[in-house]
């Protein structure tokens, strides 16, 4: 059971070390000193959870000896993930990094700690200066969508960007609705519109189709009342700006905004 | 000689970045390639759902290739991808027996698109770590790769476990487009 906690804290812990490699870091003091701060906290979860000696020696590592990319294994249970949310803030800052490399490298580490199951629906955000805590992938997507500044925005950039938010509309274990579901619908759609790159154009195009129709199946099978859990009128109230904590996938996935 | 390929590859392609799909039903060990490719390890992987995508370096030459899922209900999605597509590795489980005619039905289909006319076809026979696995030639037989017309294509023995057959592949795919160009 260690196992797979220590596993998802090398990946944290790996990406940020990852941040932390590039040149450009120089610029940007406060973002290195939330990585310095996240890896430390990480390593002492490490050592605390015991019989991770080898690993943490593993996670300071130089990032070379790592290797350019940290895809992991997913989780098994709940209680054995690393709370990701407690180490969101280096990965938010680094994402308003001016620096597109930094950026791309955060946006490809959030994407796989989505895709691994590594942000679970349950998990609330945790960041300094955020006014209220709101869901972390509610602040995710928001982070992920941000980086999209219009046509002038990094080729790397938009890519990442796309792969990201087809990740986080499909994901089973962290899911998005409304306001959020909206804006990843409405980002790559954005980058479709404005992107310069063929090849951009050509994956917002893949992913808003798989995205349009994974939608439509939820909400099908939400009208045929296929799911078990399915409770017309048991519903909780639904605020767009997050907070919506425990909506089941019963709950509506698309009201405009 | 990887100086002299990479001199003349870069020649005739510039510094354009060759598109490589990588395609195949679920479980055929699409991802566990890429990475195999990229970093050269062999990682944890789960079905992919969207998309993964790598800049994959050989001989200095640089490829940005896509792995994409291949459960049924995500292939529908290949087609969106196959524009500006230089070539296509498509990865066969040779232990899988029974979907051996599912593999060919999807390979051919694909190889109906316009789109993919001109693109190179590399079949990898994968985990031929594993016992009962079909030989390249028996996969061949089965996908019915002797009846391609007018494709740049050929068949690769690979365990992407062990990290067999790959560099072999990516030596072939460097030849195979200088020679289309
Ligand atoms: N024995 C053996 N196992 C392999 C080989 N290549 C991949 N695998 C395993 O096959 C399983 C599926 O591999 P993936 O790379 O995830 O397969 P995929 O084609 O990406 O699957 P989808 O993403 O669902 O389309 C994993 O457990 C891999 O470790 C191989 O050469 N030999
Ligand atoms: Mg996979
Ligand atoms: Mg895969
Ligand atoms: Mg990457
Ligand atoms: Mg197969």
């Amino acid at each position: 059971s260690i196992e797979s906690a220590t596993s998802g804290a090398m990946f944290l812990s790996r990406a940020l070390q990852k941040i932390l490699a590039e040149k450009d870091i120089k610029k940007h003091p406060a973002l290195r000193e939330a990585c310095d701060a996240a890896i430390a906290a990480i390593n002492a979860e490490l050592q605390q959870n015991g019989g991770a000696a080898t690993d943490s020696a593993a996670a300071a590592a130089p990032v070379e000896e790592i290797g350019p990319n940290t895809p992991m294994p997913p989780p098994r249970t709940e209680d054995q993930l690393v709370d990701a949310s407690k180490y969101f803030t280096p990965f938010k800052l680094a994402c308003e990094a001016k620096s597109p490399r930094i950026v791309k490298t955060a946006l490809d580490c959030l994407q796989k700690l989505m895709a691994y199951g590594h942000i679970t629906d349950t998990m609330l955000a945790e960041v300094e200066g955020f006014p209220d805590a709101c869901r972390l992938v509610d602040l995710l997507v928001d982070t992920v969508c941000r980086c999209f500044v219009g046509d002038q925005t990094d080729e790397g950039v938009q890519l990442q960007i796309i792969k990201a938010l087809l990740t986080a509309v499909t994901s089973v274990t962290c899911e998005i609705h409304e306001g959020t579901l909206l804006k990843a619908v409405r980002t790559c759609y954005n980058i479709f519109l404005a992107s310069k790159n063929l090849i951009n154009q050509t994956t917002a195009k893949a992913t808003l189709t798989q995205m349009l129709s994974v939608i439509f199946q939820r909400m099908e099978s939400l009208s045929l009342g296929e799911n078990p859990e399915f409770n017309p009128t048991g519903r909780p109230g639904v605020s767009l700006a997050g907070g919506d904590r425990g909506q089941s996938s019963t709950d509506p996935i698309f009201t405009p905004d | 000689m990887g100086g002299f390929f990479s001199s003349l590859f870069s020649r005739l392609w510039g510094d354009k970045e060759l598109r490589i799909l990588i395609l195949g039903l679920d479980g055929a060990g699409k991802t566990t390639i890429l990475y195999r490719l990229q970093v050269g390890e062999v990682v944890t992987t789960i079905p992919t759902i969207g998309f993964n995508v790598e800049t994959v370096t050989y001989k200095n030459l640089k490829f940005q290739v896509w792995d994409l899922g291949g459960q049924t209900s995500i292939r529908p999605y290949w087609r969106c991808y196959y524009s500006n597509t230089d070539a296509i590795i498509y990865v066969v489980d040779s232990s899988d027996h029974e979907r051996m005619g599912i593999s060919k039905t999807e390979l051919v289909s694909m190889l109906e698109e316009e789109e993919l006319k001109n693109a190179v076809l590399m079949v990898f026979a994968n985990k031929q770590d594993l016992p009962g696995a079909l030989s390249p030639a028996q996969v061949s037989e089965q996908l019915g790769l002797s009846a391609l017309k007018d494709r740049t294509w050929s068949i690769f023995k690979t365990s992407a476990k062990k990290g067999e057959g790959l560099d072999e592949a990516m030596e072939w795919l460097v030849n195979a487009l200088n020679g289309s160009q």
